[in-house]
């Protein structure tokens, strides 16, 4: 029983270690709260310093205590809000979170991925046996320069005519412009990312 | 500490990080363009002692270029004229933004009896070879291994079987309203023009057997409609029974072993079947209306007909084994003429529009009609045997002409005329 | 059947005409289609007479001046006791042909119906439909697609 109570901790410890290690990304600041509170003027603070910094005091502290509670409520609701977008994104399909505020970041995944659609589009000629239905997926690596440097086939359509359609449609891309975004972000998304083919009709 | 301490240990932080991992980026393609594939058909090689009666490549670039599908280069702008896979060198192809190129060569086959082409298809885009192949053939008919070179490159790049071996059967009279009818066929480029039967009156409604060996159609030289089955082959021909009242509108069970047509001999225009081994006519649909015009489905189990038992012409299908009859047309008052598509998943029909006649594709799953054709006089539809292509025959002022269309609307084409009026064509199979 | 239903049958058959026949009179006056051409001497054998009545688009009832043209017919071949009927139907271009060859009988057979109403046995007639596959006057306009909506009434 004892070993259990202490394999637990332990694990307990490991799993505290991971969220401090993997808070940028959830945004979770356990150390820097208290620079987001407001400061205190420095005449009511050295009045209060003999009499009233008892009273004063005590109301800075509860001040600071209610912007505390506060701070870690506002702090709680960003973490859900950033939990439902994870789901959202997720669901879409587009996963891409950085430490920066999300919804612009987001905006722009979707723009840049929206650019990539329509580059290959411009270049696919689909075969007369495209059905709706038919799926090839291809996994596109790239480099900041936009330029695709390998294409691996992830899942064939099972209609050769097609599959390699969608390819020369690649290839012909060969460099996809207009990328132009954080570092980071190409990292996370564009550097390996999923082109799926899959006709309407 | 046990083991099982340990696994609980290293598992729940991997749990716990298997939650925060990050997916990849996925990006979906749905549409393309509608731009025809860039084909180059390089001179293919002759080493035979007589010169060739034709160009093979002239063939298949035009006939590849027929339809709008394919954009052939000319002889004229290609840089090089490669005939082996080592002399192709890539930047001469994709300079002129082709995206398939074909090489071959032709020699005489080792029996020195018939002749042979090796060629290639190389993806100009990918600098790599795609398919390689042998087609042999005979010196004296050329122009056919030059077609179905046309089919297999054609299917290799589209998915689909090339038409360019099928052949157009048509009824034609050298002017409206004297000389005699004719039931003819030719090749899909008009050549190779061949008659079937003359007469001296009406020829109506052919129809290709599965198998391309015969051709039913309705003839008129009895005084009355008659249908009749002719053996292309041989010529022979057979009258089916004739029956009182109207005999027409046959077509051929996928099998070969019945012909589904309209008989009137019981008061009014109804389906009949007719079993070719016993000489004997069965009753499909039993109806005090007009049914007529029937269709067998590729599967045999269904077939289509116009019945205007709701008032006006439209198509309705029956479930042969489950004798069901199911209305298919709604828009518009008069929908007739229906085919199957070689996918039984839709059908080409002729529906009347502010008193035009158009020809529309409908999805028989989803019901969405398609109006292809913006022409008036429009009819009697037939499809290829690959689905891809319509042929109709509609009025160019006062002569009967035959007019093409792909089936997703985008291209327009037309065969190379045949003097007279051109009227009811039908398309034959592909050829074995 | 009996006497007195086969004359209810009759009966019945004769308001309906009457009504039909009415109407496609007033069509007639409005576009001239429905009129009745006078028997012509045929020059093919054992052919005695030949005449013409014309229908509207898409339909086969017979107007007042079609009846009345048949029913002399009528009584001519009640005269003719040898002499047999061929009724031929026709159509103009438009619509499908096939289609076309059933609208074609039901024309030759309102002839029919009309003669056998008149008293001419079943038997002496005979119908043939050609549908819109042979026309009498050429062109895609409603002058000449008036004049292919017929039916060929040919005594021999």
């Amino acid at each position: 029983m004892i070993n259990y109570y202490s394999g637990f901790f332990i694990s307990l410890l490991l799993h505290l270690g991971l969220l401090f290690s993997f808070s940028n990304y959830f945004s979770i600041d356990f150390l820097s709260y208290e620079t987001n509170i407001t400061s205190i003027p420095a005449y009511v603070v050295y009045e209060n310093n003999l009499k009233i910094v008892e009273k004063p005091l005590s109301t800075k502290n509860k001040y600071i205590e209610v912007t505390k509670e506060k701070n870690i409520l506002e702090e709680t609701k960003d973490v859900s809000s950033i939990l439902e977008k994870l789901e959202l994104e997720t669901e879409i399909g587009i996963l891409g979170i950085s430490n920066q505020d999300l919804g612009t970041d987001l905006e722009k995944i979707l723009f840049y991925s929206s650019l990539i659609r329509e580059q290959i589009m411009l270049n696919w000629k689909k075969p007369k046996s495209s059905k709706l239905g038919m799926q090839a997926e291809f996994i596109i690596s790239l480099v900041p320069t936009g330029e695709i440097i390998e294409i691996e086939i992830k899942k064939r359509s099972g209609d050769e005519a097609f599959d390699r359609s969608a390819l020369q449609a690649i290839n012909k891309v060969n460099r996809f412009y207009d990328l132009q975004m954080p570092r980071k972000m190409f990292d996370e998304n564009f550097r390996k990312f999923i082109v799926i083919f899959s006709p309407k009709e | 500490m046990n083991i099982d301490v340990i696994k609980l240990i290293i598992l729940f932080p991997i749990i716990f990080l298997s939650t925060s991992l990050l997916g990849q980026l996925r990006i979906e393609v749905t549409e393309g363009i509608n731009d025809p594939v860039r084909i180059a058909i390089s001179p293919i090689g002759w080493n035979l002692k007589r010169p060739s009666s034709l160009y093979i490549h002239d063939v298949i670039s035009s006939d590849l270029a027929s339809f709008g599908e394919f954009d052939s280069i000319s002889t004229n702008d290609m840089l090089s004229l490669p005939q082996k896979e080592n002399e192709v060198a890539y930047r001469d192809w994709s300079l002129l933004k082709v995206d398939y190129l074909i090489i071959g060569e032709a020699s005489k086959t080792e029996e020195a009896r018939s002749l042979e082409v090796n060629y290639s298809i190389l993806d100009v885009v990918r600098k790599r070879v795609i398919h390689r192949a042998r087609v042999q053939g005979s010196e004296e008919d050329l122009e056919s291994l030059a077609h179905n070179m046309s089919d297999r490159i054609y299917k290799e790049i589209n998915g689909i079987p090339g038409i360019f071996s099928t052949k157009i059967a048509y009824i034609n009279r050298e002017r409206d309203s004297e000389g005699d009818y004719y039931l003819r066929f030719c090749d899909i480029n008009g050549k190779n023009d061949q008659i079937v039967l003359t007469s001296k009156e009406p020829i109506m409604s052919p129809d290709w057997s599965h198998d391309g060996n015969n051709i039913a159609y309705v003839s008129f030289e009895d005084g009355t409609s008659r249908i009749y089955i002719q053996d292309l082959i041989s010529g022979k021909r057979k009258g089916l029974k004739l029956e009182n009242g109207i005999n027409s509108s046959p077509t051929w069970s996928p099998k070969g072993s019945h012909l589904i047509a309209v008989l009137s001999k019981a008061g009014n225009p109804d389906i009949y079947k007719y079993d070719l081994n016993k000489d004997r006519w069965i009753q499909m649909t039993n109806h005090f209306a007009i049914d007529t015009e029937p269709d067998w489905s590729p599967k045999g189990d269904k077939f289509l007909f116009t019945s205007n038992r709701s008032g006006s012409p439209q198509i309705y299908e029956k479930n042969i084994s489950k004798n069901t009859v199911r209305r298919k047309t709604f828009l518009g008052d008069y929908n007739a003429r229906a085919r199957y598509t070689s996918d039984g998943r839709s059908f080409v029909f002729v529906h009347r529009k502010d008193g035009d006649f158009h020809i529309a594709v409908q999805n028989i799953k989803t019901g969405r009609v398609r109006v292809l054709t913006n022409t008036e006089l429009d009819e009697s539809p037939t499809i290829s045997p690959n689905g891809n292509l319509i042929l109709y025959a509609t009025k160019n002022g006062t002569k009967d002409i035959l007019s093409g269309i792909t089936i997703d609307g985008s291209t327009k084409f037309s065969l190379p005329t045949i003097s007279g009026e051109v009227r009811d064509p039908s398309w034959s199979p592909l050829f074995k | 059947m009996n006497l007195y239903q086969e004359f209810l049958i009759i009966a019945g058959i004769i308001c309906g005409l009457a009504g039909c026949a009415s109407t496609s009179d007033e069509i007639a006056t409005s576009t001239k289609a429905a009129s009745v051409k006078s028997p012509e001497v045929s020059t093919s054998q054992n052919l005695s007479s030949s005449s013409s009545i014309y229908f509207n688009y898409d339909e086969s009832d017979l107007s007042v001046n079609a009846s009345s043209e048949i029913r002399q017919i009528a009584r001519s071949l009640k005269a003719n006791s040898s002499a047999k009927v061929k009724v031929e139907g026709h159509c103009d271009e438009r619509g499908t042909r096939e289609y076309n060859l059933a609208l074609g009988e039901r024309r030759a057979n309102s002839v029919k119906d009309l003669l056998v109403l008149n008293g001419i046995k079943s038997s002496r007639i005979k119908t043939v439909s050609f549908g819109e596959e042979k026309p009498i006057a050429s062109g895609s306009n409603e002058a000449a697609w008036s004049k292919n909506r017929r039916a060929v009434i040919k005594v021999y």
